[in-house]
C-alpha cells in the first residue's frame, strides 16, 4: 500500500457541558441524574407560551474559555434557531449561534515531540442548548424520553480542517478537555457525555492543497477511541482511494469492540436547518470591560503554569508536565511546596508514593490528600530519617482509613523513630553478622552485593525495615574500598 | 364600574353574576367564548369583594374582564382555537394575566379568536367564528375576535387580546371598541402562545381609551420571563401639547368614500381642538405586506414546532413510526389556514438567492423601521385608517387569500416598526362601525394613550351599544 503518498485531514467539533447550576433558558438545574424528566421547567417542555432567559453564568464560562485560547470575543450575542424534527427536541428547534458565533480564531497549541508547538486553530466556538435522549427498550415498543438534559449548556468547539495525524487529533481533544476542566467550565465527565468530540475525516495526496471527501465520525466520548476511530478511518480511505473507488461523503459511528467505523446516514439525508434569528432573544452586548475583568480573573493556564514549575521549582518537564496536568493537582503541589522547600521530594511524593497507595486501594489519588502542612510534617521527617517512606505511607493510609490526625496515626502504627533506628541497626548486625564472607566482599569493592545485604536485612526485619534507610546505614558504617 | 365598587352601591359578585348571565344569554348567538368558568369568577368576585371590605384593593379590584384563549390561564384550558390545544390545560399564568389577578380582576373566561392567531376575520377557529354584535352576519375581525365582540355586546366590560399584524386593533375596528397595542416589548409575551414572536405584542380591547390606561398601568413593564421586555421611565402624567399630527394621504385614498369622509372627520375633529396635520409619505403598504408577510411566515414555522403530538396537545391515533406521528398529527390538528402559513414560512426560509426572503425581509423591516423612524422626527403622530372596510359578511367568498390578507395593509407597519398604535371607533358606514389608528414613536404609549383619549372626550362613537344586545 502506498499509504505514504496520503496525507490525512482532520478537524474536530466538540460540544463541551457547561457545569453551570441551571439550563441555558430555564431555571432548572443543570444536573446529571439516571431519573428520567425530573429536572424540567415548562420551558424545557416546549409548553406553549414559555420564553428562554439566557443564563449569563453560561455566557460568562463560555467568554473565559474563549479568553484561554485566545479567541475573538464577539462584543455582541445573538441566538438563531434551527429547526429540525426530532422527538427529544421538544421545541422543534435548537437554539444556537449560527449567524454570529461568540468566539472565533482561538488556538490550541499542542507540544511537538521535539519542541515547539503545533498550533490547532479553533475557527469558531458558540453557546447552544443539548436536547434530551430518547430511551428505547423500557416499555416494549414504545420509545422513551428524558428530557432531563434538554438545555443543558453546551459550548460547540469547531477547529479547522487542520491536523494531519490521529495523534494530534486525539491531543487536540485532551488539551481542551483539560483547559475546560482546568478553568472550571465543564465536569468532563466524559462517560457521562459531558464532554463529546465528532470528527470530520478526509484524506488527500500530498502536498495537494484541495481536500479529499470529508466522513464524519460522530460521538467518540473517549481520547483513545478518537485515535483508533481516526486511525482506522484514514486507512479505510486511503484503502478505497488506493482500489480506485470514491469516498462517499456520509457520517460514521465508531464501535470500539471491533475497533471500525460504520455508516450511520448519508449526508443527503440532513435536514435543511431553515436557521433564523431567535426573537425571543434581543441581542445583547459584552462590554470590553466584563471581557477584561474575565480575563484579569482567569487562572493561570497549563502551560504557562508548567513553565513556571520548571523554572521556580527546578522540577523536570515530566514532572512539570504531570503536576499541571489539572489545576487541583499543581494547587495541591505548590500548597505543598511553599511549606516544604524539597520540591523534587513532593513531586515524587504526589505523583508516586500517593498514586501508587491510591492505585493499590483502588481509589482516587485525590482521597489521599491531606492537608498540605501535613504533608510538610511528614516528609519533614521523611527528610529528617525520622520515618521511612513506606512508614509515612502507612500513616497516611491510616489517616485515610481511621480518620485521625497524623501524630495520632504515628502513635496508633506505633512507629517510634528512634528504636526503629536502633531497630535497623540491629537488623543489620544480624544480618552482617550471619553473612560476614558477603561483607567483606562487599568491603572490598564488589559493590553489587549490597542489594543482597539490604534484601537481607528487609527479611530479617520481616519487611518493617525501609530499604532505603538500610542503605544509607550500610554507606555510613560500612564504606566499601574503591 | 370602579367608583361603583368603591361606592359598595355594587358588589364584585353581582357585577360578575351580571355579566356571566349576559354571557349565557347572548354568548350562543355570538360564539365570543371558547370557555367559561362562571365558579371560578364567582369565587374570585368573592375574594375581590373580601379585598375592597378591608380596604386592601386597587382601581381593577372585583373588576371582570376576559382572556383571549392563547394567554395561559393556570388550570384553565388554553387551545387557541385549535384542535391541536384542544384539550390543553395550562399549567402556569401567562405574566399579564398574573398581574391583572393581582389587582383582583376577575377572569370570566377565555374568548374565540382565529386559530394561533392566524387570520383577521375569527373564521379560522376550530370552535367556528365569532359574529359581530352590530350584524350578526358579519365577521367579528380577527384574530381578537372573541375579545372585540364580547366587549362591543357587553359581554365582558375589557378583554385582553394579542396583535401580530392588527390583531387587536381590525376587530377593535370592527367591532366599536377601543383596541390598544402598545410597543413591542412594554407588556409581557410570556405566556401568550406565539405566533411571530418578534411581532407578538399584548395588548387590550376596552370600551374606552380610560379602560385600557388603567389595564396598561397594571400590565406593562419588564418582566425577567421575557428578554424582550424593556425598560423605560414611566411617563404617566403627560400634558398634551398642540401636536403635529402625520397624515398618510395616500393610506385614505386607497379606501372606498364612504369610509373615507368618516375618516376625514377625525383629522377635522382634531384639527379643531388645535393639533396640526402634515401630509406624510409613509413606506408602500405592498411592501410592507410583504415583508409582514414573510417574517411572520417564517418566525410561525418554528414556533409551531413544538406542537408534535409527542408531549401534549393532540396526537394522531393510527401511527405507526416517528414520521407518520408527526404528519398525521400535524395534518389532524391544524387548521388550513395555519398549515398554509406553515407551508409559505418553509418557502421563506429555505428559497432565494443569494439569501432567502427571510433574510431579505429583516433587510426591508430595517429600511421600514427607520422611514419611520425618520418620520417621527417631523410629526409627533400618524393618523390611519385602522381598516380598509367594515366587517364583511361571514359568509363571503374567501377563495382570493390575497384579498383576505391584504386586510392587515394599515395595522402591519407598527407590528414591523414595535410602534404602539390604538384603534378607536370614529364613526359608522352602513350601521357598522368603523375604526381609525393612532400610530407613535416606541415608548409614547402614554402620550398615544392621551391622544385617544382626547379624542373620546370630544365624540361619543365608543360609548354606543349596539341595539341587539343593550
Amino acid at each position: 500500500m502506498k499509504s505514504e503518498c496520503w496525507e490525512p485531514v482532520i478537524g474536530l467539533e466538540l460540544h463541551v457541558q457547561l457545569n453551570t447550576k441551571s439550563k441555558l433558558f430555564s431555571p432548572a438545574p443543570n444536573q446529571y441524574t439516571d431519573i428520567p424528566n425530573v429536572h424540567l421547567d415548562t420551558y424545557d417542555l416546549a409548553i406553549p407560551g414559555t420564553l428562554p432567559v439566557l443564563n449569563r453564568i453560561a455566557l460568562r464560562k463560555a467568554i473565559e474559555f474563549g479568553l484561554a485560547i485566545e479567541a475573538n470575543v464577539s462584543p455582541i450575542v445573538q441566538f438563531d434557531r434551527k429547526s429540525f424534527f426530532y422527538p427529544d427536541l421538544p421545541k422543534g428547534y435548537q437554539i444556537c449561534q449560527y449567524h454570529n458565533p461568540l468566539l472565533i480564531d482561538g488556538v490550541i497549541k499542542i507540544p511537538k515531540e521535539e519542541s515547539g508547538y503545533t498550533e490547532v486553530d479553533i475557527s469558531s466556538a458558540h453557546l447552544e442548548e443539548d436536547a434530551g435522549k430518547s430511551i428505547h427498550g423500557i416499555i416494549d415498543e414504545y420509545t422513551g424520553i428524558d428530557h432531563n438534559r434538554v438545555g443543558t449548556p453546551l459550548l460547540e468547539i469547531v477547529t479547522s480542517p487542520c491536523m494531519n495525524s490521529a495523534d494530534t487529533a486525539a491531543e487536540c481533544f485532551r488539551q481542551i478537555h483539560q483547559l475546560v476542566v482546568w478553568l472550571g467550565i465543564s465536569d468532563g465527565h466524559l462517560h457521562e457525555g459531558s464532554l463529546r468530540c465528532d470528527a470530520n475525516i478526509s484524506v488527500r495526496k500530498q502536498g495537494q492543497s484541495a481536500l479529499g471527501t470529508p466522513v464524519e465520525i460522530k460521538n467518540v466520548n473517549s481520547f483513545r477511541f478518537l485515535r483508533e476511530a481516526m486511525e482506522f478511518e484514514v486507512s479505510r480511505q486511503i484503502e478505497l482511494l488506493n482500489s480506485g473507488e470514491q469516498v462517499t461523503r456520509e457520517t460514521r459511528t465508531y464501535n470500539s469492540r471491533d475497533k471500525q467505523t460504520r455508516t450511520m446516514r448519508s449526508k443527503e439525508e440532513i435536514p435543511q436547518y431553515r436557521y433564523i434569528p431567535d426573537p425571543d432573544l434581543p441581542p445583547i452586548t459584552v462590554s470590553t470591560d466584563e471581557i477584561e475583568k474575565l480575563r484579569n480573573a482567569l487562572p493561570e493556564l497549563p502551560k504557562p503554569r508548567c513553565d513556571r514549575f520548571v523554572k521556580t521549582y527546578g522540577l523536570t518537564p515530566k514532572f512539570a508536565n504531570q503536576l499541571t496536568s489539572s489545576r487541583q493537582l499543581a494547587d495541591y503541589f505548590e500548597d505543598i511546596a511553599n511549606q516544604f522547600q524539597d520540591f523534587e521530594q513532593v513531586a515524587n511524593w504526589i505523583l508516586h508514593d500517593l498514586k501508587g497507595l491510591a492505585k493499590k486501594k483502588q481509589i482516587k489519588p485525590e482521597e489521599l490528600w491531606i492537608a498540605p502542612p501535613q504533608v510538610a510534617k511528614i516528609l519533614g521527617k521523611v527528610q529528617k530519617r525520622q520515618l521511612s517512606r513506606t512508614q509515612a505511607l502507612d500513616v497516611i493510609n491510616h489517616m485515610f482509613e481511621h480518620k485521625v490526625e497524623p501524630n495520632e496515626a504515628e502513635r496508633i502504627l506505633g512507629i517510634n523513630l528512634s528504636s526503629d533506628f536502633e531497630k535497623i541497626s540491629d537488623w543489620i548486625l544480624q544480618v552482617t553478622e550471619s553473612n560476614a564472607d558477603v561483607l567483606n566482599n562487599y568491603m572490598n569493592g564488589n559493590h553489587k552485593l549490597l542489594d543482597y545485604l539490604v534484601g537481607q536485612v528487609v527479611k530479617v526485619s520481616r519487611g518493617r525495615a525501609d530499604p532505603s534507610l538500610v542503605k544509607d546505614h550500610f554507606y555510613e558504617k560500612y564504606s566499601p574500598k574503591d | 364600574m370602579s367608583e361603583q365598587l368603591q361606592a359598595k352601591e355594587i358588589s364584585s359578585v353581582e357585577l360578575t353574576q351580571y355579566y356571566l348571565d349576559r354571557i349565557r344569554e347572548h354568548d350562543p348567538a355570538l360564539n365570543c367564548f371558547i370557555t367559561v368558568v362562571a365558579d371560578r369568577a364567582l369565587k374570585e368576585a368573592k375574594k375581590a369583594d373580601h379585598q375592597r371590605a378591608v380596604g386592601n384593593n386597587g382601581l381593577l379590584t372585583g373588576i371582570p374582564l376576559v382572556h383571549k384563549d392563547l394567554f395561559c390561564v393556570k388550570d384553565v384550558k388554553t387551545t387557541c382555537a385549535s384542535k391541536m390545544l384542544a384539550d390543553f390545560v395550562a399549567p402556569y399564568d401567562a405574566t399579564i394575566v398574573r398581574r391583572l389577578n393581582n389587582q383582583g380582576m376577575v377572569c370570566l373566561g377565555k374568548t374565540n379568536m382565529d386559530e394561533f392567531a392566524m387570520g383577521s376575520s375569527g373564521k379560522t377557529s376550530f370552535w367556528g367564528p365569532t359574529v359581530n354584535p352590530w350584524d350578526v352576519t358579519k365577521v367579528a375581525g380577527g384574530s381578537s375576535s372573541g375579545s372585540a365582540a364580547a366587549v362591543a355586546a357587553g359581554l365582558a366590560p375589557a378583554a385582553t387580546g394579542s396583535d401580530t399584524g392588527g390583531s387587536i386593533r381590525q376587530p377593535a375596528a370592527f367591532c366599536g371598541v377601543t383596541g390598544f397595542k402598545p410597543t413591542y416589548g412594554r407588556n409581557s409575551r410570556y405566556g401568550m402562545v406565539a405566533f411571530s414572536s418578534s411581532l407578538d405584542q399584548p395588548g387590550t380591547l376596552t370600551r374606552t381609551v380610560e379602560d385600557a390606561k388603567l389595564l396598561f398601568d397594571v400590565t406593562n413593564g419588564v418582566d425577567t420571563k421575557d428578554a424582550s421586555t424593556i425598560n423605560t421611565a414611566a411617563d404617566r402624567e403627560y400634558k398634551l401639547p398642540r401636536l403635529t399630527i402625520g397624515y398618510p394621504s395616500k393610506f385614505f385614498e386607497d379606501i372606498p368614500t364612504p369610509l373615507m369622509s368618516v375618516l376625514a372627520d377625525v383629522r377635522h375633529t382634531l384639527e379643531k381642538t388645535g393639533h396640526n396635520f402634515k401630509e406624510i409619505e409613509l413606506p408602500d403598504v405592498q411592501k410592507c405586506l410583504a415583508t409582514y408577510f414573510a417574517i411572520s411566515r417564517g418566525e410561525c414555522v418554528t414556533n409551531l414546532a413544538r406542537f408534535d403530538g409527542i408531549r401534549f396537545g393532540f396526537r394522531s391515533k393510527e401511527v405507526s413510526n416517528i414520521d407518520n406521528l408527526y404528519t398525521k398529527t400535524r395534518i389532524e390538528g391544524f387548521g388550513a389556514e395555519v398549515k398554509r402559513r406553515i407551508l409559505f414560512g418553509n418557502y421563506v426560509l429555505t428559497n432565494g438567492k443569494p439569501e432567502t426572503h427571510f433574510v431579505k425581509a429583516q433587510k426591508v423591516r430595517r429600511l421600514i423601521h427607520d422611514r419611520y423612524t425618520q418620520t417621527f422626527n417631523d410629526v409627533d403622530f400618524i393618523l390611519a385608517p385602522s381598516a380598509p372596510t367594515v366587517a364583511a359578511p361571514v359568509l363571503a367568498d374567501d377563495h382570493d387569500q390575497f384579498e383576505l390578507y391584504r386586510q392587515d395593509r394599515f395595522t402591519v407597519a407598527a407590528n414591523l416598526g414595535g410602534l404602539p398604535a390604538i384603534g378607536v371607533p370614529c364613526g359608522t358606514v352602513n350601521s357598522l362601525p368603523v375604526g381609525i389608528q393612532l400610530i407613535g414613536p416606541r415608548f409614547s404609549d402614554w402620550q398615544l394613550l392621551e391622544l385617544a383619549a382626547e379624542y373620546q372626550r370630544l365624540t361619543d362613537w365608543h360609548l354606543r351599544y349596539p341595539s341587539k344586545f343593550l
